[in-house]
């Protein structure tokens, strides 16, 4: 059963923040295996094997934040739809920022969602049964 | 030449006016991150703990409350920021059904009427003047202290200008505090008694001045309070 469940990334620098996202993944019973890169730069080294192993299986989604240290999210996102292996992941913004310039350069780059982190924990647990909801749901490449 | 120096001192003042808008938004939006951060924490350590100790649990209900309150203050600065560059859509607005509207997002369940006369329907900002209504009405039915209570909504044409009045029969406002209470954070009860961030006013006095428009208060203790603000008929494009 467990090796039949999609792996996911999440894109994260802060450590409170990736908590919240494993807290939630408990809450939820969702047992999908959660990788974690701590900014743009990490991520995309552990995607292509720069320097460190290569990510197997590489997660299919990816849960991104926008401000990050050395690589921001929209950065990351251009450089991952430059990539023919990557360029079909799909990826759902979690971000604090509510700029228009943010979520305009977002969907830009083909995100599936672009979801605003809400203060309180358990708003953030029902989007994230929102979001398992969906990708066992849908039918990836 | 002095014509020339005033061109100037305009636009190094529009400018500075930009800057600060932008610095107020930076600021706010990134010290949101670590509140939000002490919110999920105190939430899971509150998940871990003994239930039994009550006075341990009534602080955490008071952190809680106080992060939020950061998290409000946080979001009416900027707002406040963002005044001059969001919804700047002009359209035909009709009065009467933005204020019901607003009537029906107001979260307080009181036994309030609201009585409205005759309003224009004209080419406004509108998002920015259901944001004003939204505001005032918000501020009459949460401070209203009685059973039952009325407010009523009026507009008075004055020649360039429409003139909105807001009446309710509330508790009214001592008329030392007429101007302090459009002071950003100001409230005039404590923040435990009556849930509010205190922004509320300035907020709407920042977007009334932004149409070139200006909002006053008539009230007395016991005798309820009125709300005026002008708001022009016609909308001078600003982002020229």
């Amino acid at each position: 059963m467990e090796e039949n469940l999609i792996h996911i990334l999440l894109v994260e620098d802060d450590l409170v923040d990736q908590m919240n996202v494993k807290r939630a993944f408990t809450k939820n019973n969702i047992h999908n295996p959660l990788v974690i890169a701590n900014n743009g730069q990490e991520a995309l080294d552990m995607l292509k094997g720069n320097g460190c192993q290569r990510l197997n299986p590489i997660p299919k989604i990816i849960l991104l934040d926008i401000n990050m240290p050395k690589m921001n999210g929209i950065e990351f996102l251009t450089h991952l739809r430059k990539d023919e292996e990557l360029k079909s992941t799909t990826v759902f913004i979690m971000t604090t920022s509510n700029e228009d310039c943010d979520r305009f350069n977002a969907y830009n780059l083909n995100v599936a969602g672009y979801i605003l982190k809400p203060l309180n924990f358990e708003k953030f647990v029902s989007a994230v049964a929102t979001l398992n909801n969906y990708w066992k749901l849908i039918e990836l490449p | 030449m002095m014509e020339n120096s005033i061109e100037i001192l305009t636009e190094r003042l529009k400018r500075k006016t930009e800057e600060f808008d932008q610095f107020i938004y930076i600021v706010s939006h990134d010290i949101k991150a670590p509140v939000r951060a002490i919110n999920n924490l105190v939430s899971w350590i509150e998940d871990e703990l003994e239930p039994e100790n009550h006075s341990v649990n009534d602080y955490f209900t008071l952190l809680k409350n106080r992060v939020m309150r950061i998290e409000s203050m946080m979001d009416a600065l900027t707002e406040m920021s963002r005044i001059k560059r969001l919804d700047l859509e002009i359209s035909e607005t009709d009065v009467r059904k933005l204020i019901n509207n607003t009537l029906d997002i107001i979260p307080f369940k009181k036994n309030i009427k609201t009585v409205i006369g005759e309003m224009p329907v004209f080419r406004t900002y509108e998002k920015k003047l259901f944001k004003v209504f939204s505001i005032l009405l918000e501020n009459a039915f949460r401070f209203h202290d009685k059973e039952n209570g009325t407010i009523c909504i009026n507009c008075h044409d004055k020649g360039d200008n429409f003139e909105f009045e807001l009446t309710d029969d509330g508790p009214g406002i001592h008329e030392d505090y007429h101007q302090k209470i459009f002071t950003m954070f100001y409230t005039l009860s404590s923040k435990d008694v009556v849930e509010t961030n205190g922004a509320g006013l300035t907020l709407a006095k920042n977007i009334i001045e932004f149409v070139n428009g200006k909002i006053w208060v008539q009230s007395s203790p016991g005798a309820g309070s009125s709300f005026f603000f002008t708001w022009p008929k016609t909308i001078i494009n600003k982002l020229n």
